[in-house]
């Protein structure tokens, strides 16, 4: 849509052209992100992370921080089933 | 994947066992063991893999698998699991309704309970009991089909401890008793049903099914005319005391006589349970009045009435 830009003082993107930006593009991200901060949590978040395309499983920290880590894992390993990846195999010398 | 339809289909030919048929159409994975700090989960990708809480019981990790697997049939986002009808999302309520009709399809609603005729606790167990669903799942499935069973609304009221928990329901005003009243008085007729009027011209019906952990009340609001209609057990009751009266060894021997037509017939119709009883029983094991009693219309009403509980 083409507009008269009128940039007022606050405003956070200055916008040149006389078009609005995308809302995606201004809108301003939350920087609170609560990420888990043990080892097998972050493990879970970054498998769902990396493979956001590839599964598809809510996650809420409160959920993950009430399991103990037996449970944790069976969930870090259900990930991987579901994904495909083969745990390494052990060492033979 | 799947149509919405076909899903409660394939739930509906295999009752009881709908969600577990339904995982196996669907290639989905399910997987149990014991799992601490939640219900199972979910897990959408190239292999999609149910994983269910085995310290659970088994009606609970069946509510798990049936709204996990109506996650995938919706399309909506599997997630991990928590308390059943408590959540005050659309997604997940969405998928607790289409996980109860996996549980309980619509045609065993149909068999059970007549249309526009109060349901009791009794009753409702049974369906649990067939369904291999608890009570209380039994009671929101019955709210979710308002409409189909004939009431002006449903709602049902879990109390622990007769404090109120949570309520089911969509949008029921009961003005005349709040739920706590409700259910001291339905406390005071159980296993009967309590009526009370409503300020809307309804009539509201109390039926509870009093564990001894919590108490879950199930509301239904129907026309004054319906709401009067004896519920099964009411009839039963009625017939009870008019063909036995005081005769409590002939009411004892009916029962076990009856018991035993259960065992015999198994996997049999109502029909057929019926010209089993009243051909092994009357006239060979009963003599005189005993025997009249039992062949007369009330005998027969009572006999049928009574096998319709295992052979809906």
């Amino acid at each position: 849509m083409v507009k008269k830009y009128k940039h007022a003082v606050g405003d956070d993107t200055p916008v040149t052209g006389g078009i609005d930006l995308p809302p995606g593009l201004t809108r301003q991200l939350p920087a609170d992100v609560d990420l888990p901060t043990d080892d097998l949590g972050q493990q879970a978040y970054w498998l769902l992370k990396l493979n956001a395309d590839k599964i598809a499983l809510k996650f809420r920290q409160s959920d993950f921080s009430a399991m103990d880590d037996e449970t944790k894992q069976q969930l870090i390993a259900d990930i991987r089933d579901s994904l495909g990846v083969k745990p390494f195999a052990k060492a033979v010398i | 994947m799947i149509t919405r339809s076909r899903a409660i289909q394939i739930a509906s030919d295999n009752f009881p066992r709908g969600p577990e048929a339904l995982a196996e159409h669907l290639s989905v994975e399910v997987r149990v063991s014991p799992l601490n700090g939640v219900e199972g989960w979910c897990i959408r990708g190239p292999t999609t893999i149910v994983r269910l809480n085995q310290n659970s019981s088994e009606v609970r990790r069946r509510f798990t698998l049936a709204h996990e697997l109506a996650h995938l049939v919706l399309g909506t986002d599997p997630d991990i699991a928590l308390e059943p009808f408590r959540s005050d999302r659309m997604e997940e309520r969405e998928a607790d309704r289409l996980a109860s009709e996996f549980l309980i399809p619509e045609g065993e609603l149909i068999k059970r309970f007549e249309t526009g005729t109060p349901i009791d606790a009794k009753s409702l167990i049974r369906l649990a009991s067939a369904a291999r669903v608890s009570p209380v799942m039994a009671a929101c499935r019955v709210v979710n089909s308002t409409e189909m069973l004939g009431f002006r609304n449903a709602a049902v009221v879990f109390f622990v401890n007769h404090q109120e928990q949570w309520r089911y329901s969509h949008g029921l005003n009961f003005d005349t008793k709040n739920a706590a009243e409700l259910l001291v008085e339905a406390m005071k007729c159980h296993p009967q049903v309590v009526r009370a009027p409503n300020q809307d011209g309804n009539t509201v019906v109390g039926s509870i099914i009093d564990a001894q952990q919590y108490q879950v009340l199930l509301i239904q609001l129907l026309p004054p005319d319906e709401a009067t209609r004896q519920t099964r057990e009411e009839s039963l009751r009625e017939l009870s005391n008019s063909l036995f009266v005081d005769d409590y060894n002939f009411r004892q021997s009916v029962a076990a006589s009856l018991g035993v037509t259960k065992n015999k017939c198994e996997g049999q119709t109502l029909d057929k349970a019926f010209d089993y009883f009243m051909q092994t029983y009357p006239d060979k094991k009963y003599t005189g009045d005993r025997a009249r009693q039992l062949k007369s219309l009330s005998g027969e009403r009572y006999v049928r009435l009574y096998l319709s509980k295992w052979f809906p």
